[in-house]
């Protein structure tokens, strides 16, 4: 299947340093990837460069075969690559209605009541009591939720999802895992950078190791919990990779 | 009643509303017809209309302004060129002061699309001394420090005359009331929703989709024009301008008129102009003492009511209430 998105020799350096890259990465529809790597490794700068925040040092975004790396943030989304944030998940000021409402519009929606809004809160099993609450009031959980129900509420093609599983209790992750899987089940590709590897490893068809900016490996779980390079990198082996 | 009327009637209430206090402010001059009262109730108004451009940009979408008087005062210099140097009447010249404000609060807003935050505000303010230098060297178009004199002579208006006091205060209620509609639909509107998101979140709203920077330009020239309508309506009131009334501590005054209001409050400009204005007459304040009054005043309600005088109205209607248990949390 061709890859819905795929990165070509992508490099983001600031002041010189480079923060990522060269990295050839793919995901496509249905797919769920995983990117792991140890703290500074370059993944969030990574989807920043993906998304369109920031603009690549070198390198290629392609979406559906076209070259995206001069589209910005904004008409990446509307093509179909909506992301998540690890701390400004959600509209805080506002209530969560209008939270959802702003997704709903963004769509395209002709009804943005409360029946549309919801159905969204049901996606992601959220309670309906929580519609006229302030959306900076609601758990942390409860904010991840509303986080990536706003993103779904667009119907991406791939869902970009910045540490889904950070702060969050058993319940919550329970929720977000099985929010993951529905994703899967309706077509939807999700790439997920993430620290908790029992969270993650199940959910991923594919994973991708990043470290000093660098693909390091990519296969399956399995494959990659084999690899004594990964382990050495994430648990401290080498000490290259402890003082990153 | 059944919910979708309940519901039908909570949406109009706003409408309503306006609609009232417009009303009991076109009743003023039969109330109290002094000149005294209707030049300050017009003053009242004309600061009310200029601030909730500037409420509706801060409050609605998160942009701060120090330029707003600037546009304010182009407002006015435009009704005045077109008035002296056009021959246009006030009818005639009110689209010109809207359309070159829309312009005006457009090219302020430039520069957002490059920076944001502390350094946009006092990017605006630099626009707004550097307008106000323009407006003091063209003599030949504004007048320079001497500024210019624009009688409004017969002219009438929705069949009221400019040049009364009271019927001028009319005119400036009905603008009032249009203004504070259109502003309420707007809030109310899909792009309401989307611009409390951009002040909430940009980034978030980027990833959703949303152009923040075209929708930013987009409220700076709505802002503008409402500021340049308000300009006009000044122009005509004062019936003489000159550059130094339309400098930076204006901009302040306007903030500090939406601030003492509340700026997330569709009424709340109209309830800071109504105290800027008529408080320091009523308690007998003289210029200097009024402006030490109103630092006091700010520091107070930054401290203790920072939403405005309207956000204490909600807050007695929930102590009032009693306390209530919060679902879903």
């Amino acid at each position: 299947m061709n890859p819905l998105l795929r990165t070509q020799m992508l490099t983001k350096h600031f002041a010189g340093i480079r923060a990522v890259g060269p990295v050839d990465f793919t995901a496509t529809s249905g797919e769920i990837v995983g990117i792991i790597g140890p703290n500074g490794c370059g993944k969030t700068t990574f989807f920043n460069v993906v998304s369109g925040f920031m603009k690549p040092t070198a390198g290629q975004v392609f979406w559906e075969g076209q070259d995206i790396v001069g589209v910005p943030a904004h008409r990446r989304a509307r093509l179909g690559m909506v992301r998540t944030f690890q701390e400004r998940m959600v509209f805080p000021g506002t209530p969560v209605r209008e939270n959802l409402q702003t997704a709903l519009i963004q769509y395209g929606a002709g009804d943005i009541g409360d029946e549309a809004v919801t159905a969204a809160l049901d996606y992601v099993g959220l309670p309906h009591q929580v519609i006229d609450q302030m959306a900076g009031h609601l758990s942390w959980g409860e904010c991840r939720l509303l986080g990536m129900a706003l993103g779904l509420v667009l119907k991406p093609k791939i869902l970009l999802l910045d540490e889904p599983f950070a702060g969050l209790n058993r319940v919550g992750a329970e929720r977000v895992t099985s929010t993951l899987r529905r994703l899967r089940g309706d077509g939807i590709g999700a790439v997920i950078v993430e620290h908790e590897m029992d969270l993650l490893l199940p959910l991923c068809d594919r994973v991708v190791v990043l470290a000093n900016g660098e693909v390091l490996a990519e296969g399956t779980s399995q494959e990659i919990l084999q690899r004594e390079d990964v382990r050495t990198v994430y648990f401290g082996g080498d000490p290259v990779a402890r003082d990153q | 009643m059944s919910s979708g009327s309940r519901s039908r009637l909570r949406r109009a209430a706003p409408y309503g509303g306006v609609l009232l206090l417009g009303l009991i402010a076109f009743l003023l001059p039969q109330v109290s017809p002094t000149s005294f009262v209707l030049s300050l109730a017009t003053t009242a108004l004309i600061y009310a209309i200029a601030a909730a451009g500037l409420g509706f940009l801060w409050g609605q979408s998160g942009q701060l302004s120090l330029a707003h008087a600037a546009v304010f005062g182009i407002g006015a210099y435009t009704a005045a060129v077109c008035a002296k140097q056009l021959g246009l009447s006030f009818a005639a010249s009110l689209p010109i002061s809207a359309g070159v404000g829309l312009v005006a609060g457009a090219l302020v807003a430039l520069p957002s699309l490059r920076t944001s935050g502390h350094y946009f505000v006092i990017l605006t303010f630099a626009v707004s001394e550097v307008i106000s230098v323009v407006e003091m060297r063209w003599e030949s178009l504004t007048g320079g420090v001497n500024g210019v004199t624009t009688l409004p002579g017969a002219q009438t208006l929705f069949g009221l005359r400019l040049a009364g006091r009271a019927d001028y205060y009319s005119i400036v209620v009905i603008f009032a009331v249009v203004v504070f509609l259109v502003l309420c639909l707007l809030m109310r509107s899909r792009w309401g929703i989307l611009l409390r998101s951009m002040r909430e979140n940009p980034d978030l709203s980027t990833s959703l989709g949303i152009n923040v920077p075209i929708n930013r330009v987009i409220v700076f020239a709505l802002s503008g024009a409402i500021a340049a309508l308000a300009g006009q309506l000044y122009l005509y009131h004062v019936k003489s301008i000159a550059p130094e009334a339309f400098m930076s501590n204006l901009s302040i005054v306007f903030l500090l008129v939406v601030l003492l209001g509340g700026k997330s409050y569709l009424l709340g400009p109209a309830a800071g102009a109504i105290i800027y204005v008529f408080l320091p007459e009523y308690i007998g304040l003289s210029p200097v003492r009024s402006q030490i009054a109103f630092g006091v005043i700010l520091v107070v309600m930054i401290l203790t009511a920072p939403d405005g005088v309207l956000s204490l109205i909600g807050r007695l209607r929930e102590r009032l209430r009693g306390p209530r248990t919060e679902a879903g949390a």
